[in-house]
């Protein structure tokens, strides 16, 4: 005897776009989770021609039962063969866990680990906060998620400066907002410069990203304003789909 | 070593772990390559928050499998009155008159408006309304108990015949989808020897009539 054909599915929802626009959200990998994610910028007032980096990291523990880190690392430049590059680790507790909404505090060091012929680079440090929430009810399907992130940090966090960098300290902040269950955007202060990104999540059940960051809009940096175009792919492998 | 100076080391090593994590190393490079480009933008500070791992998922939600079939915002399950008017006709049109007998009186029945609320949530919960017509508790016990003499365990038995109560009056299509799963996870959860025995069990033939004629006005 065959089933009827239900009128409803659940299905796994559409990878989420990404609502942070070159600012770090507080909502980290947890065990399970891992992610690699491809960068390709346009040319910029320091660098004469486009680059690409990548930078991959995975999750340990758990963020809700008690604390998760996060470890992740890549290479600076593909041009250079990856010639210089670096490991930073993340912690974060998701403190409200709710239908109506998330709130996660985390913090991070980047260039914790660091190799290549560029010379030290800063240790970069931050912590911040970020609250999601959905607009719509969860049962419609589209929960329609906004979320904020603010924090502090030094160096790339902290405005420019020539000197000394990474004693400067700064904020940031951004808010994002889903536009349909594949697209996000967003926009904030990155610490260093405004962005504003277009995210888009072109597979339901492939965890695949692409987004299209504008860096530094008002070319307040040395680098000036830039195009960024990234590609990540983050699942969980405990899954068989994307959580 | 004594145990005092093994302390004493110890505590050291975790002053100088903490200071080196800390306190500042003195101004370093800001290199120019995408990690850093535009600030923040590509650079491995950043980790998950550039994939889906750094944004919290609320649209898990039921997807309509019919174009003719809307999810509301509330979760409920509309259409448009025509098809609910055809749901109607569906319901009461089964294959044979030994099963119009058997369903009838229990699609059709109409709860009084007062009654509404209390009775959906008893139904959802398998049960009927304590005070149901007689006549319809009745024939919903005997629904189950030809469902039970087949194999299917009384819970279950009970709560499918409970969702069939009135089917045909709904104003939303919530009761024939939960009808339809369990139906369904009758199916998929019975054994061969309780499947082959319901083919021939003339209550769940007469339910499984009357759900797949409604569910056939709904397109795919």
């Amino acid at each position: 005897m065959d089933p009827i054909p239900p009128l409803v599915a659940i299905k796994p929802p559409w990878p989420s776009p990404n609502l942070n626009p070159g600012v770090p959200s507080a909502f980290i990998a947890n065990w399970g989770d891992f992610y690699i994610t491809g960068v390709a910028a346009t040319a910029g007032n320091q660098r004469p021609d486009g680059d690409g980096s990548f930078v991959g990291g995975l999750g340990l523990g758990s963020a809700t039962k008690a604390v998760a880190v996060e470890v992740n690392g890549g290479c600076g430049s593909f041009k250079d063969f990856c010639g210089n590059g670096g490991l930073g680790f993340r912690i974060g507790r998701v403190l409200i866990k709710k239908p109506t909404g998330w709130l996660a505090f985390a913090a991070g060091w980047q260039n914790a680990v660091q190799w290549g012929y560029e010379g030290d680079q800063d240790n970069i440090y931050s912590a911040g906060f970020s609250y999601a929430f959905p607009l719509r009810p969860i049962k419609s399907g589209f929960g329609q998620t906004l979320q904020i992130n603010a924090g502090i940090g030094n160096s790339t966090f902290a405005p420019y400066s020539a000197t000394n960098s990474e004693d400067q300290i700064g904020g940031f902040a951004s808010i994002g907002v889903e536009l349909s269950p594949a697209v996000g955007l967003s926009a904030g202060w990155s610490g260093r410069g405004a962005n504003a990104q277009l995210s888009y999540s072109p597979f339901r059940n492939i965890p695949m990203t692409l987004s299209l960051l504008g860096a530094d809009l008002f070319n307040q940096n040395p680098a000036g304003t830039v195009a960024v175009f990234s590609v990540s792919w983050g699942t969980n492998y405990l899954t068989p789909n994307f959580p | 070593m004594p145990p005092s100076t093994n302390h004493r080391s110890y505590s050291l090593g975790l002053a100088l772990a903490f200071a080196a994590l800390v306190l500042p190393l003195g101004a370093r490079a800001q290199i120019a390559s995408p990690f850093n480009a535009g600030g923040n933008s590509g650079n491995n500070s950043l980790g998950s928050s550039t994939t889906s791992i750094g944004t919290p998922d609320f649209s898990r939600g039921p997807v309509s499998q019919s174009k003719d079939v809307t999810v509301e915002p509330d979760g409920s399950l509309t259409t448009s009155p025509e098809k609910l008017a055809e749901l109607g006709e569906a319901l009461r049109s089964t294959s044979s008159q030994s099963q119009a007998e058997l369903l009838a009186p229990v699609v059709g029945f109409s709860l009084r408006n007062q009654e509404t609320e209390l009775a959906s949530i008893t139904l959802a919960q398998g049960l009927l309304p304590a005070n149901s017509n007689p006549q319809l508790l009745t024939q919903t016990t005997k629904l189950a108990n030809q469902l039970v003499d087949s194999g299917v365990e009384p819970l279950k038995a009970n709560k499918l015949v409970s969702l069939l109560v009135g089917l045909e009056r709904q104003p939303n299509l919530n009761q024939l989808s939960d009808a339809i799963t369990l139906f369904n996870q009758v199916i998929r959860e019975s054994s061969p020897e309780i499947l082959n025995s319901l083919r021939t069990n003339s209550a769940f033939v007469a339910i499984s009539t009357a759900l797949r004629s409604a569910r056939s006005i709904f397109g795919s």
